[in-house]
């Protein structure tokens, strides 16, 4: 594949990739908050259904 | 014509990544908001309780119907503010019978509930008009025969209507699937409905109130029911075409997630093949139906639904088709190439390009993994690391048969447009 006339838009590519490769990052660190709270809430409940 | 395809491509790809992090951001939004735990033993009592008049469509349903009936029969709800209809519609088995015998039981002996025998058309809608006729409730509710409610789940359903009865003409809960554990199909399926329920619900509900009637585990008010006309008799997926409906008379279908449903999915290939066939073609039917909204006045839900399936049925699954065609054909001229250095492929890795594009995929991957992994850890012991292993392996696999079963349902359509015959049939899904 030749790049051709499309130079500027694999700039403009790459800062949407970026874009979104920082929303994915951010999501990431949600699914360990939720995770960790999830985990947490899970357990207590398990620990009072078993009193 | 190469720099074209490849403005297509990468705009396809950015709206799916687009699309898919917008939803996402609405289910995480959505799961942070809910965290807290519900004490399910000390409910307060509602502001009222409508009479609910709960529907049970069941076409030779006799190995299921006991299950979920006396489910429905134990609901946390006045007994004397629901009553509950069991259709036999056109059964050759004993399905009518199986729910008499309950009536024989004692606990169950002061419950409002009946079993009709019906042989009319209409599939699940002609049932559902006809319910609409005889019930007695302000809210019609419908269960599948493979669906049983858990014991409070129309408590929320009505609770969550009751926030606002103008405007919520509807509510829907959440089904989860009973028989994962089966076989590798039905843990795929059960990660695709975790993550249809967890997400995608949550994130649109959250984002745009838009709500998507699923089928069952949900009520709906009966008067606006009528004045929109009832269901869309014959109609393969009566409930996407209902909340078009719903949506284009102004009305919202609100989501009451801690209502739950626990129901039975395919185990077969065969049974899952022919069910998402039917719903295919049923939602191909709708949007079609629907496209013309796009362009005039109609409420902006209506178009950004209309949009969104646009995009999952034909343009992003055009462009897999596509992708995988020159993926393939790529791999061919590749080893073509070893023999006749002469033959060029016709996308040549290690470009800027291809690494941009691959890049891109990563990403998708990688979200698609993200998303089925919140939604895995929102639910309670589902994020295990078996089901981290299985998310994997759907991707190449069961993600995969969507194509197939769509191109199956677009091919129907175009068949029975040319011929002008209708030869697909609702296909009764099986039982285990």
């Amino acid at each position: 594949m030749v790049l051709g006339s499309l130079n500027w838009l694999f700039s403009f590519s790459l800062v949407v990739t970026i874009i979104f490769g920082i929303v994915i990052v951010v999501l990431s660190i949600c699914w360990w908050q939720i995770f960790k709270l999830t985990i947490r809430r899970f357990n207590t409940e398990d620990k009072q259904h078993d009193r | 014509m190469i720099d074209n395809l490849y403005v297509i491509a990468i705009i396809t790809i950015w709206l799916s990544i687009f699309m898919t992090v917008v939803t996402l951001s609405g289910g995480v939004i959505f799961i942070f908001k809910h965290l807290q735990h519900t004490n399910i033993d000390n409910l307060p009592p509602l502001k009222r309780y409508p009479k609910v008049t709960l529907v049970v469509p069941a076409h030779n349903e006799e190995l299921v119907i006991q299950d979920t009936v006396q489910s429905i029969l134990r609901l946390n709800y006045p007994l004397d503010r629901f009553e509950l209809l069991v259709y036999a519609d056109n059964c050759n088995d004993h399905t009518a019978d199986r729910v008499r015998e309950l009536k024989q039981i004692k606990e169950f002996k002061n419950h409002n509930f009946r079993v009709i025998e019906r042989t009319g058309t209409g599939g699940k809608a002609g049932v559902l008009n006809d319910a609409l006729k005889v019930s007695t409730g302000e809210y019609l509710g419908v269960y599948d025969a493979d669906a049983a409610p858990e014991k409070n789940a129309l408590y929320f359903l009505v609770q969550k209507v009751l926030e606002n009865p103008e405007r919520y003409a509807a509510a829907f809960g959440r089904n989860k699937t009973r028989n994962y554990q089966q076989n590798f199909l039905t843990r795929c399926i059960n990660l695709e409905i975790v993550n249809t329920q967890r997400i995608q619900h949550t994130g649109l509900w959250q984002l745009f109130k838009i709500g998507r009637i699923p089928g069952t585990n949900f009520i709906i008010n009966k008067e606006i029911v009528q004045s929109i006309g009832g269901w869309n008799n014959g109609a393969l997926t009566e409930d996407t075409a209902i909340s078009f409906s719903l949506m284009r008379s102004g009305k919202l279908i609100a989501l009451a997630h801690r209502a739950e449903a626990f129901q039975q999915e395919p185990e077969t290939l065969f049974a899952y093949y022919n069910q998402r066939k039917r719903w295919a073609r049923g939602n191909y039917e709708v949007i079609l139906d629907n496209l013309k909204h796009l362009f005039d006045r109609t409420s902006w839900r209506i178009k950004l639904e209309v949009f969104y399936y646009v995009c999952t049925f034909f343009w992003f699954n055009a462009a897999i088709i596509i992708s995988n065609t020159i993926f393939i054909l790529n791999l061919i001229l590749a080893g073509v190439q070893s023999v006749f250095p002469q033959v060029h492929q016709l996308v040549s890795l290690g470009t800027p390009l291809s690494v941009l594009f691959m890049v891109n995929w990563l990403m998708m991957f990688f979200l698609y993994l993200l998303q089925m992994n919140i939604a895995l850890a929102s639910d309670y012991g589902q994020e295990t690391v078996q089901n981290f292993f299985y998310t994997l392996v759907s991707y190449f696999t069961y993600a995969q048969l969507f194509i197939i079963v769509s191109i199956a349902a677009f091919w129907a359509i175009l068949r029975d447009k040319i011929t002008g015959k209708r030869h697909t049939q609702w296909y009764k899904t099986q039982r285990f």
